[in-house]
Formats: C-alpha cells, structure tokens, sequence
C-alpha cells in the first residue's frame, strides 16, 4: 500500500503373576490418571505467524528503510489433537476454562534497494535486493488449574521476554503488466537464529532452541488498481533440539513444515483497505520425541492424588471414592520411558481478516483477526514404568503403562482459538 | 512575535528529558520528573537514554518506618538494580488536514519505552533462595536470585488538551501553559523468573492515564505536574512462591516539578513524587521464611487462600541538573530521596499436617490450625526508601513532521 501511494510521486518501475496382573490394572488407571494431567499445550506456531502475508507484502516498495511494530495477542482456550477435534485446554484433567495466554510484540526492519545498481552484476544489477530483520518480544502464561498443575512437574507454567531473531534477504523480480493486472514476484531465503531465551524447565518458551531455513518465493498481483493479491510458498528446514523443554514434550526431531498463504485486498480508498487470506502449515513427516522426562515431581503417588486430577476437579467419577480413599492402597512411583515416539505430523489452516489504514504516505496502521479453521496437533503415546520401590526403571518396574501426550510449543501444538493482530508500519525516512 | 527559529531553539532547550517511565516495580509509577516532561515538543522524533541506580538495601515497613534491608521477614537483605531505558517518542500533528473535531487540532505524542534492568537479590533472602534443605512440599525449592533480563514494553499515546494547538507547530506557537492527555498500555514481555524476589518485568500487562500539566510561568521558568492512574490485569503466576501480588491494586501516582534556567542551556530542578497503591491481593502463597515449628510427626504448610495486605505508597523528592552539550544533545543528572512510604505485608495462616507429609484429602491426614506468620510483599508490594541516582541522555533527531507525505494532498 505504502507502494501504491508512492507510485504518484515516482515513476513506475517493472517493484509400567497374580498380585502383578492385580497390581497391573490398578496401576495401570492409577498411573494414567495420575500422569495425563502433565500436557498441556502451546503457542501458536511463532514462525506462522511472523510470516502471514498482509497486503502488499510482496510488492515492490521503494528503496526506503521501513519500520514495522506487530503487536498479537491470543487466549488459547482450546488447541486440536492428532485427530483434528478441538480441545478444550487441560481437558479432561482439568477443568475447561484456564488457558495460555500469549503476547507476541514483533519489530521488523526492512531495506530495500539495489547495492548492484552501478555494477555490471547481471541479473541483480536491475533488480532490487532487501533484508529485513525481526526481532520478537514474548509474553506466554498458563493460568488457573493449568499453572498449578504444571507445577506438580517441577515446570515453570510460563515464560517473558527475547525471541529468536529472524533474518531474511531477497531479491525483487520485474514487474510485468498484462491489461489490467500487473504482478511481480520475489526469492528469499530467511534464517532463524535461536538466540531466543530458553528454559528445558519451563512449559513454554519464546525462544525455539532450533535453526530453521526457509527458501521462500512469493508474489504480488494488482488487478484494476483495486484488488490486491499477496501470496507465498514457503518450505522450512527445521533443525534439531537436542534440549527439549517441559520434559521432554516438545520433539526433538522437528519435522520440516510448508507453508503456503495467500492473501486478497481491496482497496475502497487511498487510505483504506480490507483484506482477507488463508494460510496452510503442513509438517512434512512426523516429530521425533526423544527424550521424554516429564513426571510428578513429588513420589510416590496415591489415589487420592488421581482422584483430584479427575472426579474432584472435573466432577466425574472416573475412580470410585472407596477406591480414592483407600489407606491400605500401594503408593506407587512412576518414571518414563524416554523415546523414542512419533506423532503424526502437525497441520494448520487459518483464515485471517482485516482493515488497513494509510495514513499520508508514510504510515499504515492494521487490525486483523486470525480464526483457526481446522488442524492437528501433535500427540505421542507414551510407556511409564510402574514401580513399588525407588528406583523405578526397566528393572524394578511391576509394569508398564501408556499414556497419551500432547507435544507442545510451536512445533507440535496447533492452537484452535483465534488471535488478535495489531500492526504499525512506518517509512523511517522518505527516500 | 516571538521568533520562529528562537521558539524552536527553545522548545529544543526546553526538552530536556522527556518523562522516562520506570519499569522497575518499586519506581514504576514514579517516572523520572525531568523539567518539561509534560511540555509539547517540536514534531520529530526523539530518543531518550537513562540509567537509574538503587542500592535497595533500605525500606519503609508495614508501619511507616523507615529500616535498614529490603524484607525483614527474611533478615538483612537488600534488592539492588539498575535499569537502563531507552525510549522513542514522537510528536507530531495528526489529521492535520482533515479537520476531525478533536483529532486533528492538537498536537500528539507517541512513546515506545523498552528497556534492561540488572538486579539480584543479596543477603538473607538470597541465602533462604540457595538453600536446598528447604521443605519441598512447599515448593520452597529451585529457587533463584537473578532477575536481570529485558524489562516490559510501554506503548503510549497521548494528545494535548490545550496549550498546543496544530496549527501552529511549525512556528512553534504553544501557549505557556499546556495539559497533556495520555494512555500508555504495558505489555509484560520483560524478563520475570518466577522463582526470584526480584525481576526485570512484571508478568502482567497494565493500563495507565495520564494527565500532564506544564507551564512555563516566566522566562526559564517551568513547572510540570502529573497524576496518573494505573490499573492492572492478575498476574497469573507471581514469584517467589507467590509472594508477589496476584492482583496488583489500583495505582494513583503523582509528580510536581520546578525548574529554572541558571544559565543558557543550564537548568536546575527539584521535585516531588510519590503513588498511593490500594491493597494487594496475594493468591494461594506457597511459603514463607518464617513458618510455625511443627510437632513432632507433623509439618506445617500454608493454607491457600487470597490474603491482602493494606496498600502500598511512598513519597520522594529530589533535585535535578540539566545540561544541554548540544542543540539536540541534552545530559541530566537527578537524584531522589524516598522521604516517606509504608509497604505490603500479609498474615499467612498455617496448618499441621499430620502425618508429616500425608496426601491432604486421604483418610487418616489431618490438618490443625497452626496460626499465621507475617510475609512481605515484593515487587509491587514493596516501597523501597533507598536513594536513586539517574544520569540521562536525550538526542533529538528528525526534527520535521513525522509522517512524510511526499506528494499528497492529504
């Protein structure tokens, strides 16, 4: 936009025996309900959306410095299993109606000129380059029943402060007009720099703990001087992280992800527009979970403590009180088998709205909605040894019980809830 | 007439530095009160550079009183931090050509406030923090010191009342006086541990108003004044065990300044602040330093509930040195004295349990009434009464309109 109201004043340019088998089922609903309460969920994917087009997103801005400030916020209420059914979060272990709650602050700088415009370099001589940086500020917190529960893992139930930085460069490729459509595309390569802060003892982070590197193309479509087409493929390498957080729930062999979006604008003015797009995120295979260590912090456990996780909290009575509060019970202790497990890969589609506003020809100011429309989150099942005695592993283990995990954070949780996005694009200096 | 280029220069002299917010709890709502925080400014862009230093080893108690240390509950501590803070802010006129009503007769300004704070607590409590014989089943373990790290972001925008008309801005006709209007939105991206007395952020987004009245009563003569309003969303993980306000109360906070020109491009100031907090609500705390001896066979555990203390507040005052070394470089130096205050403390109750260690809802664990035990509020429930040192830096830079309108008519 900031590009169209340029063009009036520069010239166009083409921009876990009898007793064990007792002890077994016991145990077995025991444990598990004992255990599930410790998954919990995510942020949305922080990749997606630093990278969900608006309008103009590609076209060919002037030569100019640019300043961006994106400011989302989301209450993720409910996120999607391996099935694609949404999910109340910390169901059923605890009850609805806590939630993460997540603040992204982006600040992006972009360059755009040609370092090559008096050289004989051929190709980029006559096109122009940029780069642009994105430095991103986080704020994501579990609240209510899902912060104290996340406590019972020793986990710290959120986490503030630097994101990972993202840095991109690219090139421009001419413009070319057919009749009333004019379209441009682009090439860039971006890299994500885990420099974000990190804790393997925190249930969510803002920094990821992994490379990734994402070759993008991208294009821009003007037809009739009124609707605005914004659209991009993009695949991500992601690399390994070697250090998962919150016990191992988020993998450790990320899957690499595509991204395709595509956003329409329409321009009603010179200062105002509207726009809506899609945005498809697919892993391509599965994530690795490797070294899962997640459990009560504090063994041995009794019934009484699954019994809280499930008819106390929730209201349905799943164990019997005879059984909840019966003192001559075993205590048991629980340890997990550490890997490996796969889920089934993780998908997002996302439909995004909103209204723009340009202010003069240097400013832009943006409000959109983002709805999740469907997707899959990423899930394990995974083995617990079951254990009288300490400690408990493969060899003092009376058996072995399954459970199933959600991953969590960005490269495993899918969010079903919607976000908000609000966004301040400034030309630093006029060029 | 006045000048056009002399009311430049002086709205440039007069700048100073622009109300530096703090992002330290303790001094969150007692910004720095530089001389001209308030007054309308020249359109452009300008960066504001402060460093602010506190030994944080003094405090005013529950009573009024003012003691050595920081949390007596804990013993001889002391809460240092520095905050380096950078703010942009931006003045400018807006819908100029529109003529909206309201909007585009007066000047605005925009603020971006983020920051780094360097703190850790020392002494007794930093001691309790590394001890690891602490009651595990209290969560009175894996505890920290360390809370340095990136403070919260402040966003900010605000118009003048009266006193800075638009059209005027480019000869730089303001009158003598001028009340600023502003809301600012803090957004808790700041570094917060969770498991320290003290952090660079606050986990919770908040919401202030401001209203800023600066007048220029004589020749290099200015008084500024504020009162501004803070509100808070819960904090939905408060640290050290929840010793810090779930709900932080209501703020009402105030700042008065006067300043005179000594000599060209001189000025000295002294001022007066303070804030007045409503009682701090505290959810669910998980332990104290100072629980009651259990019997043998027993221990003692808080009881969870919502416990409030009765309100924070401090009052300071202060004397400032100004010095512009250029036209657009302008160096301060202010310090502060608390001279009065009262900080946040709470009655924990406790309970016995019996058996030591026993599942609370299983039959045969009971808990007896054990009493209460005071606890000190941090963060926002505590008012420090150590000294402050700031040394300031301001730099005002793309002196024109803010937003460039390179060929339009609108």
């Amino acid at each position: 936009m900031i590009s169209d109201l340029f063009r009036r004043t520069r010239p166009r340019r083409r921009v876990v025996p009898k007793l064990r088998r007792l002890l077994r089922s016991r145990v077995r609903a025991r444990a598990w309900l004992a255990l599930a309460p410790a998954l919990l969920l995510a942020l949305p994917a922080q990749a997606g959306i630093v990278f969900t087009p608006h309008l103009s997103e590609y076209s060919r801005l002037p030569r100019a410095p640019f300043v961006e400030g994106t400011l989302i916020m989301t209450q993720i209420e409910e996120i999607y299993d391996r099935e694609g059914n949404e999910v109340p979060l910390g169901e059923p272990f605890v009850k609805a109606g806590d939630s993460t709650d997540a603040a992204l602050f982006l600040f992006k700088y972009l360059w755009i000129g040609n370092l090559f415009r008096d050289s004989d370099v051929p190709i980029l001589k006559t096109r122009d380059q940029f780069c642009r940086m994105i430095g991103v500020l986080g704020y994501q917190q579990n609240t209510g029943r899902i912060a104290a529960r996340t406590r019972l893992f020793g986990i710290r139930p959120g986490s503030n402060g630097l994101g990972d930085l993202f840095g991109l460069c690219g090139i421009y490729g001419h413009e070319h007009q057919w009749g009333p459509l004019k379209f441009n595309g682009l090439l860039a390569t971006t890299i994500k720099f885990p420099i974000g802060d990190y804790d393997q003892d925190a249930a969510l982070n803002i920094g990821t703990n992994y490379w990734s590197y994402i070759p993008q193309f991208a294009f821009h479509a003007e037809a009739f001087g009124r609707l605005y087409v914004d659209g991009t493929f993009a695949y991500q390498f992601n690399g390994d992280n070697d250090e998962p957080s919150f016990g191992g729930l988020t993998p450790t062999r990320i899957s690499n992800w595509r991204n395709l979006e595509i956003n329409f604008a329409w321009k009603f003015s010179e200062h105002w527009f509207a726009d809506i797009g899609y945005s498809f995120r697919e892993s391509v295979g599965r994530n690795g979970y490797d070294k899962l260590t997640v459990n009560f912090e504090d063994q041995p456990l009794a019934p009484e403590s699954a019994c809280n996780d499930t008819n106390n909290n929730l209201g349905v009575e799943v164990l019997t009180p005879e059984l909840c509060r019966n003192p001559l019970t075993q205590r048991f202790f629980l340890s997990p088998i550490p890997g490996p497990y796969e889920d089934r890969g993780i998908e997002g589609h996302l439909l995004t709205a909103g209204i723009y506003y340009v202010y003069r020809t240097s400013s832009v100011l943006q409000l959109r909605v983002a709805q999740p429309l469907r997707g899959r989150g990423s899930q394990i099942d995974a083995q617990y040894n079951v254990c009288l005695v300490e400690p408990c592993n493969d060899t003092t283990a009376i058996a072995t019980t399954g459970t199933t995990l959600f991953g969590v954070q960005e490269a495993a949780a899918v969010s079903a809830s919607p976000y908000l996005e609000l966004r301040f694009v400034h030309l630093w200096w006029a060029p | 007439m006045r000048n056009p280029r002399g009311g430049v220069a002086l709205l440039l002299a007069v700048a100073a530095l622009l109300p530096v917010g703090a992002a330290q709890a303790q001094s969150q709502d007692s910004p720095l009160p530089s001389f001209g925080r308030y007054k309308p400014l020249y359109p452009g862009q300008y960066l504001h550079l402060a460093y602010t230093q506190t030994d944080g080893d003094e405090y005013f108690d529950a009573e009024g009183e003012r003691r050595d240390g920081a949390l007596p509950t804990y013993g001889p501590s002391a809460l240092p931090r520095e905050d380096l803070r950078a703010e942009l802010s931006w003045h400018f006129p807006l819908f100029e050509t529109y003529a909206l009503p309201f909007i585009s007769s007066r000047m605005w300004r925009a603020r971006v406030q983020l920051g780094y704070a360097r703190t850790e607590a020392e002494g007794a409590v930093a001691d309790f923090a590394r001890d690891e014989s602490d009651d595990e089943a209290t969560f009175a373990d894996d505890l920290a010191t360390e809370g340095s790290g990136l403070t919260d972001l402040r966003l900010a925008l605000g118009t003048y009342l009266f006193g800075a008309p638009s059209s005027g801005w480019r000869e730089g006709r303001n009158g003598p006086a001028s009340l600023l209007a502003e809301l600012a939105l803090t957004v808790n991206t700041g570094e917060y541990e969770r498991n320290t007395p003290v952090n660079a952020g606050h986990n919770t987004p908040a919401v202030h108003a401001l209203l800023g009245l600066h007048w220029s009563p004589w020749a290099g003569g200015f008084i500024d004044a504020g009162l501004r309003y803070g509100a808070y969303i819960k904090n939905q993980d408060p640290t050290f065990g929840a010793q810090a306000p779930a709900q932080v109360g209501d703020t009402l906070s105030w700042d008065v300044s006067l300043a005179q020109r000594l000599w060209p491009g001189a000025y000295l100031s002294v001022y007066g602040q303070g804030f007045d907090r409503e009682s701090n609500r505290y959810e669910n705390p998980r332990f104290a330093p100072n629980p009651p001896t259990p019997p043998p066979g027993s221990d003692a555990i808080p009881a969870p509930g919502n416990y409030r203390d009765d309100g924070v507040e401090r009052r300071s005052i202060g004397a400032g040195f100004d010095v512009f070394l250029s036209q657009r470089l302008t160096l301060g130096l202010h310090y502060t004295r608390p001279i009065s205050g009262r900080s946040g403390q709470f009655d924990l109750d406790y309970n016995f349990r019996v058996p030591e260690g026993c599942f609370t809802d299983a039959v045969g664990c009971t808990l007896l009434p054990a009493g209460s035990v005071p606890v000190d509020g941090l963060e926002a429930g505590r008012a420090l009464a150590a000294d402050r040192i700031s040394l300031s830096l301001r730099f005002h830079f793309l002196e024109r309109d803010t937003f460039d309108c390179v060929g339009c008519s609108s």
